[in-house]
């Protein structure tokens, strides 16, 4: 097959360069990493034909870099750009000027990027549309005009006021937001004030800017999105839904398709409006709508549009078989969708876990370090999405992800029994990671029930320990002979004496010389 | 020969007893027979009375990683001393460090300011997430800001200096290395 381009730069790192770099390759296209000096030797580094440095570090001075990134790809030749999710996938600007290079952007216009990108203008477009959104406020009717993000956005008075209308609890969000950052939930009129401030200083700061907007709080809501692909002649699809309400601190952890909140009705109509909001934005190429449904009424509503392929892109592509990477490729290489509504058919059940190093016993915050052992799971249906081997070390620098791990089966109880036969085979020692909190929340009787809602793990999990620290006897022993092996293997020439206090034999002798366990191991 | 560990902060003292070709452990008052089933790379198999048991491991600088059946565990010869408590002394004392590479996004008291524990002094953002850094219990004067706001600093940066306010029950030095709380 024949693309428009045939090189393209991956302007990101971890699992989802790798993804794109395989998609590439397989495309017969040859591939361009970036990488900061964190990441030099980064799987996704390894994998490419090229690399180039863009940086210090720090994702501003390197992976955020829209003037580093352009010079790469004029120095490399590279003919089309693909930003991954994160850092500039959703930077209308990048988009812009990876065009204006006359390069290919695989991704939607700057145009859609920019009008889903505006919170409040999506709100607004999405109402004109008849799409049903979150009753909220987002400003005074007709001063949110698309582009120009910071225009008409309400000012504290103007929200305050218009909260007491609202009522509570009320969700304060960033207008030009996204990932939970700059979101609060407030309660009470009493909280609003300080939420209001907190909003502000974050989403300036992490975006640059700190218009605000207010939407009712729906609780205990379930989230789902729907994957949407257009074409640049306009045609759009849905490629079915993705249940994404397991969520710590905003942020989905486990997501699954088909969802088991959705019939065929509602799913149905659903599409439908997903399908319309993308049209309203003039969408092309991989996008998610995503929307909020109250279980109690089954109401839904628009939340956002995100303009980019999405973290639990695997979940789509298992149940539905249409690989999402390598069709936005030959959409930005210019070709017709492929298929059309009614050729796309869901087939088994898909669940992924994102298998983080992070710490839910200390508030899920970020681990790092080196992958001292890491060893994936494996078997029928089950696929991992990772940026690291052994040895490669989890940065804190950067979001994280350490892996996404997914699995699809006939069924959701057989997906989720192979699930977590999937998490068991794991193995990750060096960074703590939310690899046994994974493995319990699927245990959850709401799981099986697929009660499961946004704030679920919050209301559920608090206060969660591991319970590593309950060894049982049989462990103990293991780790005694494990212990032993250790010593030897950091000194192989002899007994040690790992804690320094003067033992006769450290911890390698009795496992030394004519013991068994020695035998039978290579130096 | 008998050993104390300690397992994920779980101390035990496990007695490894060679017979033939199997071990006897005695853990407590379960006594364990091992047999090996076999080796590789980061990968030990055990039977243990007749169960087996299939594991990840790796040596760190004093101890092991074990990781079985989703969980890692870390372990290390139990210390005979207690566990050490890391010290903050001389120039530094009394000053909080960060516990991340992060970026400042935020500083919440002025020099002098008189703070009680648990007061937000700090709001730092490492990987998409904010964290705030909070006074120790007690009560405080901040001596010195050591960082300013949009300042990027390193792992164990020092923050800025605490001096103690009155009777604190809590010295500085006896507290656990800060941890960020979750924001959102």
């Amino acid at each position: 097959m024949a693309f428009a381009f045939s090189k393209v730069l991956v302007a990101n790192r971890g699992e989802i360069a790798v993804r794109i770099i395989r998609a590439c390759r397989e495309a017969g296209l040859g591939t361009v990493a970036v990488y900061s000096d964190a990441d030099s030797a980064a799987m996704h580094v390894r994998m490419a034909d090229e690399a180039y440095r863009l940086g210090p570090a720090p994702s501003a001075e390197s992976y955020l870099s829209i003037a580093k990134i352009l010079e790469v790809a004029r120095l490399s030749g590279a003919e089309a750009v693909h930003p991954g999710y994160g850092f500039l996938s959703e930077n209308a600007a990048f988009a812009e000027a990876v065009r204006a290079a006359g390069l290919a952007f695989i991704g939607p216009s700057p145009e859609a990027i920019r009008a889903m990108g505006d919170k409040a203008a999506a709100r607004a477009a999405m109402e004109a549309a008849g799409v049903p959104v979150v009753p909220g406020y987002h400003g005074r009717p007709g001063v949110e005009a698309l582009g120009g993000v910071s225009r008409g956005a309400p000012d504290d008075a103007e929200l305050l006021a218009a909260a007491a209308g609202l009522g509570y609890p009320l969700l304060v969000k960033a207008r030009a937001g996204g990932g939970g950052r700059g979101m609060r939930v407030v309660r009470e009129a009493g909280e609003l004030p300080a939420a209001l401030v907190a909003a502000r200083r974050e989403a300036l700061h992490a975006f640059g800017d700190g218009s605000l907007l207010l939407e009712r709080y729906i609780a205990r809501a379930h989230h789902v999105e729907f994957q949407v692909f257009g074409d640049s002649a306009g045609r759009v699809v849905h490629l079915l839904e993705r249940e994404c309400s397991v969520q710590r601190r905003h942020q989905k952890i486990i997501e699954e398709s088909p969802s088991p909140l959705l019939d065929d009705g509602l799913r149905k109509r659903m599409g439908d409006a997903a399908v319309k909001a993308a049209k309203t934005a003039g969408y092309s190429n991989a996008g998610t709508v995503e929307f909020i449904v109250d279980p109690e009424t089954r109401e839904f509503y628009f939340l956002e549009m995100n303009t980019r392929l999405q973290v639990e892109h695997p979940v789509t592509e298992l149940v539905t078989g249409i690989d999402l990477v390598r069709l936005q490729i030959r959409v930005a290489s210019g070709e017709a969708l492929p298929f059309a509504q009614e050729d796309i058919r869901g087939r088994g059940h898909a669940i992924e876990c994102r298998l983080y190093a992070e710490d839910p016993e200390r508030g899920f915050m970020p681990s790092s370090g080196p992958l001292l052992r890491y060893v994936e799971p494996a078997g029928p249906g089950i696929r991992v999405d990772s940026g690291f081997a052994e040895g490669d070390a989890i940065d804190l620098h950067y979001d994280p992800l350490v892996a996404k791990i997914s699995c699809l089966a006939e069924d959701r109880q057989a997906a989720l029994a192979r699930m977590r036969g999937a998490l068991s085979g794991t193995a990750v020692a060096g960074p703590t990671t939310n690899l046994e909190f994974l493995l319990e929340v699927l245990e959850a009787p709401d799981f099986a029930k697929a009660t499961m809602h946004t704030t679920w793990i919050e209301e559920n999990m608090g206060g969660w320990k591991s319970k590593s620290g309950e060894p049982s006897p049989e462990l103990l022993a293991a780790a005694a002979i494990i212990l032993g092996m250790a010593a030897e293997s950091r000194d192989p020439a002899g007994p040690s004496d790992p804690d320094g206090k003067g033992d006769q034999r450290g911890l390698g002798g009795p496992w030394s010389a004519d013991d068994g366990f020695r035998a039978g191991r290579k130096r | 020969m008998k050993r104390r560990i300690s397992l994920a902060g779980t101390e035990a003292e496990v007695e490894l007893l060679r017979e033939g070709e199997a071990w006897t452990a005695r853990v407590g008052e379960t006594s364990l027979r091992v047999e090996r089933i076999g080796e590789r790379e980061g990968e030990l198999c055990l039977r243990i009375n007749g169960r087996q048991l299939q594991l990840q491991w790796a040596p760190d600088e004093g101890g092991a990683w074990i990781c079985q059946g989703g969980r890692s565990y870390r372990v290390e010869a139990a210390r005979k001393t207690g566990p050490r408590r890391r010290e903050l002394a001389g120039p530094g004392e009394g000053a909080l460090r960060s516990p991340m590479p992060a970026l400042v996004v935020a500083i919440e008291v002025a020099e002098g300011e008189e703070v009680e524990g648990g007061r937000t002094l700090i709001v730092l953002e490492a990987m998409k997430m904010e964290t705030k850094v909070a006074a120790p219990a007690g009560s405080w004067k901040l001596r010195r800001l050591l960082v300013a706001a949009g300042q990027q600093i390193a792992r164990d940066q020092e923050l800025l200096e605490l001096e103690p306010r009155g009777p604190s029950e809590l010295r500085l030095a006896e507290r656990r290395p800060i941890g960020p709380e979750g924001d959102d």
